[in-house]
């Protein structure tokens, strides 16, 4: 009984992802993922053939802004099941069903984790698959790290978006409060970089802990893409970066203003 | 329906500094059971406590047999719950009704059958394939007892079910509550006391945090003071004689109209017909009024406190 219950609690889950609302920014999710890892292969072709040029670094700037979408995308819309049931005081509702607290929150988060795994290892196999049958390689294990990895990377996004649910309920919009809080993150040392341009130096220390280079230690650690070092690439291209962050900025704050207006318009409290 | 359903002993919440429930203590073994009282008086807190969504209480308490800090899930296999302001998914209505039910262990076409049952009786079955969020509050409002009734709960726990319902809807959810009430227990908080009157057979009283009085409806009504307007060729008269009488515990003179507040109303109409019979006194009209949940809270709660 009580195994049939979280069953069909689960199954209740995993289908109100399907609804509209939710299926076209996880439609979305899976498209950009799967620009952003042709655009790194496509990157690397053009190293490997020319080398560091205008082009290739351009390229690299916008694969990074698709980068930083997804960082913060792809964790706050999966976190959106228990975060807006908290935001709009569904969980009130969902707990006076007979569903316990205990099993409500586990079958949320395993199935919020569920469709975030789906979200990033769909489109990184298909990607992968396709360039590799391109390339005559059928499986590499790097990829398969990379994808745990990066799994792992985004489930501890996926709990401070959690965590601001749970600190602040009721009406502040805690999905809309963890992307802005995420975006500080990626955003201060690239405002810092932009605007005082001659203490950049000290500016990387800092930069050095955001999710964008976070991730591209894991990069680096596997040894899947050794020309994207970004540490190296800042000492080299000091001037570059600065511009370069500006563009990424003032473009990601349009993007992350329109998942924001999404969140803002999907609650029905305000 | 009879039984130890509900026992709530020396509970205790507090949120920060303020009191919201001061050791209180009560059973009920009489349902339907009706809990009035103003706006703050800790009533959807108490609620909380019996469904569960607060956990953090001094005291114990026990429904059908269950603590809800120890027994979480098999007290809510057993009751079905309405809260205030109720918020639904984005689903059509069928489809949440459905959920609920095969919650509750029916299995799913029980459950559609069930749902399908229960909209009619709400008077939603022709928007079951809309979704919630295209409800009035109203219809929602109504969803919300069907949603708490569907997969036959033993209690059946109401907040406010009266909000929102025009007059033909309260109607009808009365008409729901009388029928559900012979299955199961119906515990309803609302400030609609005529509604509640109809439908209750044990009420409680409650203000700042406190249960003030607690009793089955008819016996509060046969200890409560009965009113008569009587009005005649000599209302001072009748005024100044019946100041004296023990039986009478309060009077106005309006006009030619006495208002009397009494305890026994056959003693008083032997003795009114006495005082008239020897005074010559013309009676033109006697009316009798009915006691109603709305004197009660009067008596019990005050006037203007909080909203009725």
């Amino acid at each position: 009984m009580k195994f049939k219950k979280h069953l069909v609690l689960f199954i209740w889950e995993l289908k109100s992802y399907l609804k509209v609302k939710k299926a076209i920014p996880i439609l979305l999710t899976l498209v950009l993922f799967d620009l952003l890892l042709l655009s790194r292969f496509l990157d690397l072709s053009l190293f490997l053939e020319k080398g560091l040029t205008r082009s290739g670094l351009i390229a690299f700037a916008y694969g990074d802004l698709l980068y930083v979408f997804l960082y913060f995308i792809v964790p706050v819309i999966a976190s959106m099941s228990v975060a807006e049931d908290i935001d709009r005081g569904m969980t009130r509702t969902y707990l006076t069903l007979p569903v316990t607290r205990k099993s409500y929150f586990t079958v949320k988060i395993i199935s919020d984790l569920l469709v975030m795994s789906v979200c990033i290892n769909l489109p990184l196999w298909s990607a992968y698959l396709f360039l590799g049958v391109f390339r005559n390689i059928w499986f590499d294990v790097r990829v398969l790290r990379f994808s745990i990895s990066l799994f792992l990377c985004l489930t501890v996004l996926y709990f401070v978006s959690l965590l601001w649910a749970v600190i602040q309920p009721y009406g502040t919009g805690s999905a809309l409060s963890a992307i802005i809080t995420l975006n500080l993150w990626y955003f201060l040392p690239a405002f810092l970089f932009t605007f005082f341009p001659k203490t950049a130096d000290s500016h990387i220390f800092l930069y050095s802990f955001t999710p964008d280079a976070l991730l591209n230690y894991f990069f680096d650690f596997l040894y899947m893409f050794p020309f994207n070092n970004v540490m190296s690439q800042i000492w080299l291209e000091k001037y570059y970066w600065v511009v370069r962050n500006a563009l990424v900025t003032s473009i990601c704050v349009g993007l992350f203003s329109l998942v924001a207006a999404y969140v803002l318009f999907s609650r029905k409290d305000l | 329906m009879k039984g130890e359903i509900l026992v709530v002993e020396h509970v205790t919440k507090r949120f920060g500094k303020h009191v919201a429930l001061s050791d209180i203590s009560f059973s009920v073994s009489d349902f339907p059971f009706g809990l009035i009282g103003p706006n703050g008086a800790g009533k959807t807190t108490l609620i909380k406590i019996l469904t569960g969504l607060i956990k953090r209480y001094d005291g114990r308490v026990s429904i059908l047999g269950f603590d809800p800090k120890k027994d979480e899930h098999k007290i809510k296999s057993k009751i079905g719950v309405s809260l205030e302001k109720p918020i639904f998914p984005d689903v059509n209505a069928i489809v949440f009704l459905r959920f609920v039910g095969e919650l509750r262990g029916l299995d799913r076409k029980e459950a559609e059958k069930e749902a399908e049952e229960l909209l009619k009786k709400v008077d939603l079955l022709k928007y079951k394939n809309v979704s919630l969020s295209a409800f009035s509050a109203g219809m929602l409002q109504r969803f919300s007892i069907a949603q708490a009734v569907i997969g036959f709960p033993e209690l059946v726990i109401l907040d406010e079910p009266m909000s929102n319902l025009d007059p033909s809807g309260r109607l009808m959810l009365v008409k729901l509550l009388k029928e559900i009430e012979k299955d199961v227990y119906l515990f309803i908080s609302t400030h609609s006391l005529i509604d509640l009157q109809e439908v209750a057979s044990t009420v409680a009283f409650m203000k700042k945090g406190k249960i003030l009085h607690i009793d089955k409806i008819e016996r509060m009504f046969n200890e409560y003071y009965t009113v008569y307007e009587v009005a005649s060729s000599a209302p001072e008269v009748l005024a100044e004689v019946f100041s004296q009488d023990d039986n009478v515990l309060g009077l106005n003179v309006e006009g030619e109209k006495v208002v009397f507040r009494v305890r026994s109303g056959s003693d008083f109409i032997n003795v009114l017909i006495d005082i008239t019979d020897r005074r010559k006194i013309k009676i033109y009209d006697i009316t009798r009024k009915t006691v109603t949940l709305y004197d009660l809270y009067k008596k019990y709660i005050g006037e203007g406190e909080g909203e009725v």
